[in-house]
């Protein structure tokens, strides 16, 4: 069965910080209310300016998130921020001619909440959602939620003729504001928050796009991106902070070794922004020159790592630049350790 | 293993074709983090400095001396990550 992209939702939530205002917020916080030597947390402050070195800017949903100091806090912080986004997506489907979907799949890499993502976005569309449809939930995904999401929908029978799949990160709630873990600061400084939908129809009437196979790998290297733990919530976290950077090119460069997939001259191409540093060398290992990256590049400056809601972003804005026929590509990857690569071909 | 000044002819050829107004003649006492403005221009100093040197770096190992040390503390950290892998 062929399924085809119907419309991407990418609306943009939160409020849009820069690097400089992240840092001057971050500093006077940690020089404020942490305890240890003064000289390890100017280290830990050094650390910080080159994770927000340059002109970078995302959303932030949580503006308080350096007050968070309770699970309450942090959990509350975040069913708000998903209403946000629920709010956001409801109005963009709602501006499209979306059929009635008889799949509503929530994907979040962040948090638990109940009610769940899809259970709040079809009350919130109302009719727009049969009421006899699939809801679900797909958590724990990490940066290729988004695309297990689509991988999952793309093997549903002919009964699901429409998919909306919602994806929510308010990246920000998960931040510890009082560790000095340099991982958790890691994340704080990489990410943004943001939200994205896809509406996936086996119907190819005012389709943007043929959907192709999606194919995945996973490396047996579970800890390697995980949640650490502290008394009030959980935070990002890596198993080897230091070789980090290493381990994640080969397990991707591993993955594209068993991964069927291609490229061709014509071909446009969204990778997941993990970090700069991964974009650039990845990119100059499977031979992707700077000019095809830019969409990519361009994504994270504004946006930084909205997690999997960022390939999501980035598609959208290939399939408005792309010609009739003309093949796009996505490469997503993330905690698993995992690597998703799917195309399509806009019609 | 690589040499220390091995390390510092790949900064300084960096440095000269990115940075052409800025003088490489004492690069060892310039601060990495006061001629490296944005985020772009650091990874394409560590590809740059991983293509010449044929090893990969980490830019997590190196942290903030990307930013507080100058390109000679910098080389000195090079040599010894490289080092401590053998």
């Amino acid at each position: 069965m062929k399924w085809y992209i119907r419309s991407v939702y990418t609306p943009t939530v939160g409020a849009l910080w820069n690097n400089r205002e992240i840092f001057a917020r971050i500093t006077a916080h940690l020089r404020k209310n942490s305890n240890p030597p003064d000289d390890e947390i100017e280290r830990l402050l050094s650390l910080i300016r080159v994770f927000l070195i340059g002109s970078r800017t995302r959303y932030v949903q949580c503006e308080h998130f350096l007050d968070l100091r309770t699970f309450q806090e942090h959990a509350v912080a975040f069913a708000e921020a998903v209403d946000e986004s629920i709010r956001s997506l409801i109005n963009e489907v709602r501006a499209t001619d979306a059929e009635p979907f008889d799949a509503v799949i929530g994907v979040s890499s962040v948090g638990q909440l109940l009610p769940g993502i899809a259970d709040r976005l079809a009350t919130g569309l109302g009719q727009r959602v049969k009421s006899n449809a699939l809801l679900l939930d797909l958590s724990n995904g990490g940066c290729t939620a988004s695309s297990r999401a689509l991988q999952l929908a793309s093997t549903l029978d002919g009964q699901h003729r429409h998919v909306l799949i919602a994806v929510v990160e308010p990246t920000s709630t998960l931040a510890d504001p009082l560790s000095l873990d340099r991982p958790n600061w890691q994340g704080v400084c990489t990410f943004g928050d943001g939200t994205a939908g896809i509406w996936l129809s086996t119907d190819p009437d005012g389709a943007l796009a043929e959907l192709g196979s999606i194919d995945s790998s996973h490396r047996g290297d579970a800890d390697l991106i995980r949640w650490d733990y502290s008394s009030s919530y959980y935070r990002f976290g890596v198993s080897d902070f230091e070789a980090f950077d290493r381990k994640v090119r080969t397990g991707i460069l591993g993955a594209l070794g068993e991964i069927d997939w291609v490229d061709t001259k014509d071909s446009l191409w969204a990778v997941h922004p993990a970090g700069m540093m991964l974009l650039l060398s990845v990119a100059k290992r499977i031979g992707l020159d700077r000019s095809r990256l830019e969409p990519s590049i361009r994504h994270f400056r504004t946006f930084s790592n909205m997690s999997s809601a960022s390939i999501l972003h980035i598609l959208r804005d290939l399939l408005e630049q792309a010609q009739s026929g003309q093949p796009i590509r996505w490469l997503s990857m993330g905690a698993g350790f995992h690597v998703i690569y799917g195309h399509c071909t806009k019609l | 293993m690589i040499e220390r000044q091995a390390v510092l002819d790949a900064i300084r050829e960096f440095v000269t074709a990115h940075f052409p107004a800025v003088s490489v003649e004492h690069l060892e006492t310039l601060r990495a983090g006061d001629v490296i403005q944005q985020s772009l221009e650091l990874v394409e100093l560590v590809l740059h400095l991983e293509e010449r040197l044929g090893v990969e770096i980490n830019i997590n190992e190196l942290g903030e001396n990307l930013v507080i040390q100058n390109f000679g503390g910098l080389a000195d950290e090079l040599v010894k990550s490289e080092a401590r892998k053998k």
